[in-house]
């Protein structure tokens, strides 16, 4: 049998803080097949960016694992490399041209210029950014932005996609048409994605599984696969068996909750 | 956008009001020439001894753009090791600080005591008050960059200096040509300053000589020419600035 592409098991970790320790995360384990869209959903402020940054290896677990393909990566040089991550805001370098924002990823590796501008120029028209290669990045609107750092971070190749919260600044409409372009670009190319969200319908449209955490101390609540083919549209809103997994997913949300949720509260 | 012209018809209808009132006192007043010249005077005058004057600009310059040269190096070196360095920032930060409560007044002649009266103290002057807000405007810019993007680019694998190559050095660009904006305007200053203390040639020897012989005239129009050059060497600043770093006032406009 194969290994899944992406496998985590037990993951801990603590902050201390002066004479105090939080405890962030509690035994967090998940897994992605390769090919697979598995969304992480979770309260706001359950550590799922300090869940993220430790798969990525960017922070260290206390206890845990990471295997990619089988090879443990934790605490290896080669951690990084097998993921290509995206951050919440879009970090797109004001001083560079959209191009060359996009190669950045591809410049740290050393790729030789000529050839990091081809393999970003053959995406820019699938990622609608055709004619935008040498404009600056204030000129692109919000929805753009998004889509630029998400072709930098795809065009690093990398085996596994980490996607923070990608849509979290944009507009209500904005969110919804690239939550729809996401879902089809992911299945064309075949992407494997592990997607951090609170938006529970953006998990739902984009997702095989969907993995929710309880709050602090974050520990997996409940995985729910989303039994629909992708890629999704907007129409899959009405179906039953998606109506049911919301259901399964709000339920998981609200039992490890303390507060009732009624959808207000703090944002993030 | 308002037409150059709009934009500077206030200043100049503001000088002008200020030398005709000027020039109108003096004539109505009868005060004495040596105590306070018309500016139509110290024009007339200026422009007779502009020669003398020239070649008294010509070593201040020299030692302005030598200091300034200086500050650069040094205020970018220093910046840079107490951006790498926690202990370095420990152990400079505090002599940064101090050395510019130091009177230049009381240290300007040893200076030319210990270097002589060349252009070697003049430089170290005009160094000493103008490498501070280079260093800090560096210090400045090199810490506003975001640990997100410090984050991004370690998950591509890039190392410290790729990261400070690649982020902490082109962020920090509009913060350092914010101080050498500042320090720019101190620079000549600390040029005429050092040579009052000492000097074979330079404006401030100049205005010092005139002064003694209560040629006023020419110590303002000394004085004119000193302000000319700092503002001239301010817009080139900012020129400089706007051919460098053009992303960054057309980013800044667009969000207002």
């Amino acid at each position: 049998m194969t290994p899944p592409r992406l496998l985590v098991r037990g993951i801990h970790k603590r902050f201390v803080d002066g004479d105090r320790t939080i405890e962030v995360l509690r035994d967090v384990a998940l897994e992605a097949g390769a090919g697979e869209f598995v969304s992480v959903i979770g309260p706001s402020g359950c550590g799922k960016s300090t869940l993220f940054n430790i798969i990525a290896g960017l922070e260290d677990a206390g206890a845990g694992a990471v295997h990619v393909d089988g090879d443990l990566v934790t605490g290896r040089a080669a951690h990084t490399e097998a993921f290509a991550y995206m951050p919440q805001q879009d970090l797109l370098f004001p001083w560079r041209r959209v191009m060359d924002n996009t190669t950045l990823g591809l410049e740290i590796r050393g790729v030789p210029r000529a050839a990091a501008r081809a393999r970003a120029g053959a995406l820019f028209a699938r990622f609608g950014l055709a004619g935008f290669e040498e404009a600056y990045p204030y000129t692109l609107s919000g929805g753009m932005r998004q889509r630029a750092a998400l072709l930098r971070t795809v065009v690093q190749e990398r085996p596994i996609l980490l996607l923070d919260e990608p849509f979290g600044a944009l507009d209500a409409l904005t969110r919804m048409e690239l939550q729809e372009w996401l879902a089809a670009v992911s299945s064309e190319f075949g992407w494997t994605v592990l997607l951090v969200t609170h938006d529970v319908r953006e998990a739902l449209l984009l997702s095989d599984r969907i993995v929710v955490l309880t709050p602090r101390p974050a520990s997996v609540a409940a995985t729910i696969a989303v039994p629909l083919p992708r890629p999704r549209a907007l129409e899959v809103l009405a179906d039953r068996a998606f109506i049911e997994a919301e259901t399964g997913v709000l339920r998981a949300l609200r039992a490890g909750s303390a507060v009732p949720v009624d959808g207000s509260g703090g944002g993030r | 956008m308002i037409r150059p012209i709009g934009r500077v018809l206030p200043a100049l209808l503001l000088a002008a009001a200020i030398l005709a009132a000027w020039e109108a006192y003096t004539r109505a007043s009868g005060i004495r020439p040596q105590v306070l010249p018309p500016p139509s005077r110290v024009l007339l005058e200026g422009w007779a001894f502009r020669g003398l004057i020239w070649s008294h600009t010509l070593p201040t310059l020299g030692e302005t753009a030598i200091g300034f040269s200086l500050a650069i190096v040094l205020g970018t070196a220093a910046a840079v090791a107490i951006d790498f360095s926690r202990a370095v920032r420990r152990a400079l930060y505090p002599a940064l600080v101090a050395s510019q409560a130091i009177p230049v007044v009381a240290v300007a002649p040893l200076l030319v005591l210990w270097f002589g009266f060349g252009i070697a103290p003049k430089a170290l002057v005009v160094a000493l008050v103008t490498f501070f807000p280079i260093t800090v405007g560096w210090v400045d810019g090199f810490a506003s960059t975001e640990r997100a993007a410090s984050n991004l680019l370690r998950s591509m694998g890039a190392s410290r200096w790729q990261v400070f190559r690649l982020v902490r050095l082109p962020g920090a660009l509009p913060s350092f040509f914010s101080g050498l904006r500042i320090a720019i305007t101190y620079a000549v200053i600390g040029a005429i300053f050092a040579e009052y203390v000492g000097a074979k040639r330079g404006l401030g020897i100049f205005m010092q000589l005139q002064q003694n012989s209560f040629r006023t005239d020419l110590v303002i129009a000394a004085v004119v020419v000193t302000a000319a050059i700092s503002v001239a060497l301010f817009l080139a600043t900012s020129a400089l600035e706007r051919a460098v770093i053009p992303w960054h006032h057309a980013s800044r406009e667009t969000e207002r």
